[in-house]
């Protein structure tokens, strides 16, 4: 790129041009006009649009016949579609796996942290406060559960479709 | 007429017909595609390949999505998967240079040695590279579509496209790209 914006500016629109195929043509036509640097540009973009013209490639009528026919078989084998993506319960089944192993040390370590905290407010903290601070834990600690495990069908189904892409 | 993603929702369902319909759409950009990326040999493979994982994979397409994209996706993991099977992949595309070596030039076209050049140029890059410029150069995807497809961000396809173009021009020697 050069130092004058307005050469950027020009040069990117004929950049946007040439990658979509069209003629190419500046926006700041004053500038294109006046700069013989952005006119070399332009004409050397527009001599590799001219060499780059595609190369015919023709997909052969066999070739197109079979594709079809295995695609229809592939399609035919099942009929309708899969309720869910190929891959879903292998995926599922893993992320499930993946937040069941640390449940154990996560419920030992709140049971602990209940009975530790527990005990050292016990003696001035007034019990009903005590009470409602535990509630509030446990009612957070099961929503973060249940958004973790909630979310597993869906993680699931989106790796599965992912994979299936590839 | 239907949209793409109508006939696809319709091959959810089992319609064969509807994947015709597609398949009729489709087959001379989707061959052009693979041709250009892996060579007329190998793309008949990967063709069918392709068409075969679209239904298959029917239950994974998103209609909310751009069926040309999807089917694009699959193309192009289908090409990377190839080129990391086999090391013979840029021979492959020295040999459709060759082919088209022999082809007619039409008359408003710059001379053969020039567009052979910039032909051996755009095989001779690293795949990353090619495969953008194929996506938004021969087949218009916009930038948005093209990092949908390769799965990269947005500022990846414009920078990478920026190096290609330096690159075609005979500017860059490519030796990394992101």
């Amino acid at each position: 790129m050069s130092n004058d914006p307005r050469c950027d500016a020009v040069r990117a629109q004929l950049e946007e041009a040439f990658w979509s195929r069209l003629p190419l043509a500046a926006g700041d036509t004053n500038h294109f006009e006046t700069c013989a640097a952005c006119r070399t540009y332009g004409e050397e973009l527009g001599g590799l649009g001219a060499q780059l013209a595609s190369p015919e490639f023709a997909v052969s009528e066999s070739v197109s016949a079979r594709a079809l026919g295995r695609a229809r078989a592939a399609l035919a084998v099942d009929g309708q579609a899969p309720p869910l993506p190929i891959g879903y319960g292998r995926e599922f089944a893993r992320l499930l796996i993946a937040a069941l192993l640390p449940l154990p040390i996560v419920l030992a370590w709140n049971a602990a942290l209940f009975n530790v905290v527990g005990d050292v407010l016990a003696g001035f903290v007034p019990e009903l406060l005590l009470r409602i601070a535990a509630g509030g834990y446990v009612i957070t600690a099961v929503g973060w559960a249940a958004l973790l495990f909630g979310s597993i069908p869906f993680l699931a189904h989106r790796r599965a479709t992912q994979s299936a892409l590839r | 007429m239907k949209s793409d993603e109508w006939l696809m929702q319709r091959v959810q369902r089992g319609d064969d017909g509807a994947l015709t319909q597609l398949f009729e759409r489709y087959r001379g950009p989707l061959f052009g595609f693979l041709a250009q990326r892996v060579g007329d040999a190998a793309a008949d493979d990967l063709f069918q390949e392709t068409w075969i994982r679209v239904a298959r994979a029917r239950a994974s397409f998103d209609p909310k999505k751009r069926f040309s994209t999807w089917l694009f996706q699959i193309a192009n993991n289908l090409c990377r998967d190839r080129g990391r099977r086999t090391a013979v992949q840029r021979k492959h595309r020295d040999n459709v240079l060759l082919e088209h070596r022999n082809n007619p030039v039409p008359a408003h076209t710059a001379p053969t040695e020039d567009r052979l050049d910039v032909h051996r140029r755009l095989a001779q890059l690293p795949d990353k590279l090619r495969e953008v410029i194929v996506l938004r150069y021969y087949h218009q995807f916009v930038e948005r579509e093209i990092a949908e497809i390769l799965e990269i961000a947005p500022g990846t396809v414009k920078s990478r496209l920026h190096t290609a173009l330096k690159a075609l021009r005979g500017q860059e020697g490519i030796c990394h790209v992101e």
